[in-house]
């Protein structure tokens, strides 16, 4: 295979010839093949349930620290008061018992592309034929002069679900009547495009029902944001007067914080925050950088027809780590890709048929009791990216009845795309 | 063109009471046979394997089982019906708006909107 290997991997995707050999060694060897799969989240338990599930062949370990996860969609939810962190809150007990997946809760610290081994914090190596890399996104603190993974439990990102959500939802419930919030919305790009706009509407929704004297100050790095004019409708009619948001032109973003003091510094003001959420740029995961499959922007650029990633023919990125253009970073995104990759891996390592790579995104986003919109497209494999094939947008002005309908049906999804994840 | 009644019988497990009405109505009425005849037509181009692959996009909101909020099972379903249901879907027709629905509708050939119909119909939605 050493000459497969060396060979330009745009070649390789091109010949159907090169293509079946890469896949017959796959077919004839007689112990089974090795998937490996860095990152338990949407795009990670995904592909290890649909690869398990797709071949007896295959055997899939699963590497993901946590023993329980709690996901990010649903986390302002909590926010709100609508949920619980513990309805929100995962076991990868059936994807071991039911689906035999090999779970190791370890950190992959490093990754052996020539060697095609994982290394592991105790120090064990993973062995693998095929690696999925879905790490999620690591945290640019130093994008914002003062933040720190420290200053992140006085002024929390909640951006990566679990103690900083629990932490950001006490720090609500302990403030003062009167006190200002401040979110800091990130630059592109970055995570869950409608998430901070959600969760101002969550914490709104807190306030006004709490500490109805409360303000929100959003100091956003952006000029616009997804779902814009829904956004702000639901803001001037569930919680008027509450909200200011403040693009980038006006402010110039935040560019310093002082825990301490939990004051947040722009280019000519400061405010003194009750409560800060503070959300910094992002990259991939960190170990996907380690593993030499970024680009300049920390990212990790993919072939738009398998997931496949562009530096190693026997990697695939998944998820929030991989340049998916225009899919955004999403846990429904990241579940989507989970699958037109573990279709590619089946095809590599078992020789079955892989289909075009089609993708689908939704994305819900609550914003008062009943009051749901949603955002989505359908995405292919382009020439050179994957891209839209439709799209479509909730509206302003909507029913409110059918508005009721769009939150209900977001419960729905989440039932449904938990269960795909974990089984 | 008859509608396997049958096999529709025996999957009907979870199909709304509205649907087994429109799907009754659909295959007494004689004036729909060219209706039957395209349905069936569609079902034919069905791949297993193709279905299986496309179904698992839509496996993301449509659970097999658990209460339905707000989305409808549809895990065995009669394929007819699924067929029909997504052809309205594809045209925003009888009431079937839903925008994530029509925007995902008007993308399947037919051969796909075949294939997922025949899969989720032999599907056991209590898996
Ligand atoms: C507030 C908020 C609201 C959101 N709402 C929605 C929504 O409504 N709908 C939606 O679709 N998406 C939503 N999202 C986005 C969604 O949560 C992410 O896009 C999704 O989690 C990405 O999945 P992933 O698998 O790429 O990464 P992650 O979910 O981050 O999973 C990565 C996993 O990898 C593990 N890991 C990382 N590094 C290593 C390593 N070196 N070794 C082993 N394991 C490792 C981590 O522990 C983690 O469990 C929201 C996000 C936020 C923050």
């Amino acid at each position: 295979m050493t000459h497969i290997t060396r060979r330009r991997f745009g070649t390789l995707l091109a010949s159907t010839a090169a293509a079946s050999t890469l896949a017959a060694p796959a077919v004839l060897s007689a112990a089974k093949m090795r998937l490996a799969i860095i990152g338990g989240g949407p795009g990670g338990a995904t592909a290890a349930r649909y690869v398990a599930k797709g071949s007896k062949d295959v055997a899939v370990t699963l590497i993901e620290p946590k023993h329980h996860f709690t996901t990010c969609f649903f986390s302002n939810l909590y926010l709100g008061g609508f949920r619980t962190l513990d309805s929100i809150t995962h076991s990868y007990g059936t994807l071991a018992a039911q689906y035999g997946v090999n779970m190791v809760h370890d950190v992959a610290v490093d990754v052996d592309r020539a060697g095609k081994t994982v290394k592991l914090g105790r120090g064990t190596d993973i062995g693998y034929d095929r690696l999925v890399v879905s790490p999620g996104i690591e945290m640019r603190y130093d994008t914002i002069e003062g933040y720190s993974a420290e200053a992140s439990t006085a002024m929390p990102h909640a951006w990566q679900a679990g103690t900083q959500t629990a932490t950001l939802k006490k720090q609500l419930e302990a403030m003062d009547d009167g006190g200002v919030v401040v979110v800091a919305p990130p630059p592109n790009p970055f995570r869950c495009p409608p998430g901070p706009y959600e969760r101002i509407c969550m914490i709104a929704h807190y306030l006004k029902a709490n500490k109805p004297k409360s303000k929100i100050m959003v100091l956003d790095a952006k000029n616009k944001f997804s779902k814009q004019a829904l956004f702000q409708e639901a803001w001037a009619s569930h919680y008027d007067g509450m909200i200011e948001w403040l693009p980038e032109e006006v402010t110039g973003g935040v560019k310093a914080v002082k825990a301490d003091s939990m004051e947040v510094v722009m280019d000519d003001e400061t405010v003194k925050a009750a409560v800060a959420n503070v959300i910094p740029a992002q990259a991939a995961g960190i170990i996907a950088k380690r593993a030499g499959l970024t680009n300049d922007g920390g990212w990790c650029p993919i072939d738009p027809h398998s997931m496949r990633s562009k530096t190693d023919e026997n990697v695939f990125v998944i998820g929030d780590a991989s340049v998916a253009s225009a899919m955004p970073k999403s846990g429904f995104s990241a579940n989507s890709q989970a699958k037109v990759a573990a279709n590619a891996i089946l095809a590599d390592l078992t020789g079955s048929k892989k289909f075009p790579a089609k993708f689908r995104n939704t994305c819900w986003s609550l914003v008062a009791t009943n009051d749901g919109v949603k955002v989505g497209a359908d995405y292919k494999g382009g020439d050179a990216k994957i891209e839209v094939t439709s799209k479509f947008i909730s509206k302003t002005g909507e029913a409110a009845d059918l508005r009721a309908q769009t939150a209900e049906e977001a419960n729905g999804w989440y039932a449904g795309i938990t269960k795909d994840m974990f089984g | 063109m008859l509608i396997p009644v049958a096999k529709a019988t025996q999957s009907k497990v979870g199909m709304s009471a509205l649907a087994m009405l429109m799907f009754v109505g659909l295959s007494s009425a004689g004036s729909t046979e060219t209706q039957q005849e395209k349905f069936t037509n569609i079902l034919s181009k069905a791949d297993p394997a193709y279905g299986e692959y496309l179904a698992g996009q839509c496996v993301t909101c449509h659970a097999p089982t658990g209460a339905a909020q707000g989305i409808p099972h549809i895990h065995g379903l009669p394929d007819v019906y699924l067929v029909q249901t997504l052809l309205e879907y594809k045209t925003s027709t009888e009431g079937r708006t839903n925008p994530a629905m029509v925007n995902i509708a008007k993308n399947l050939s037919e051969e796909e909107l075949g294939s997922l119909a025949k899969y989720f119909s032999e599907q056991n939605p209590t898996e």
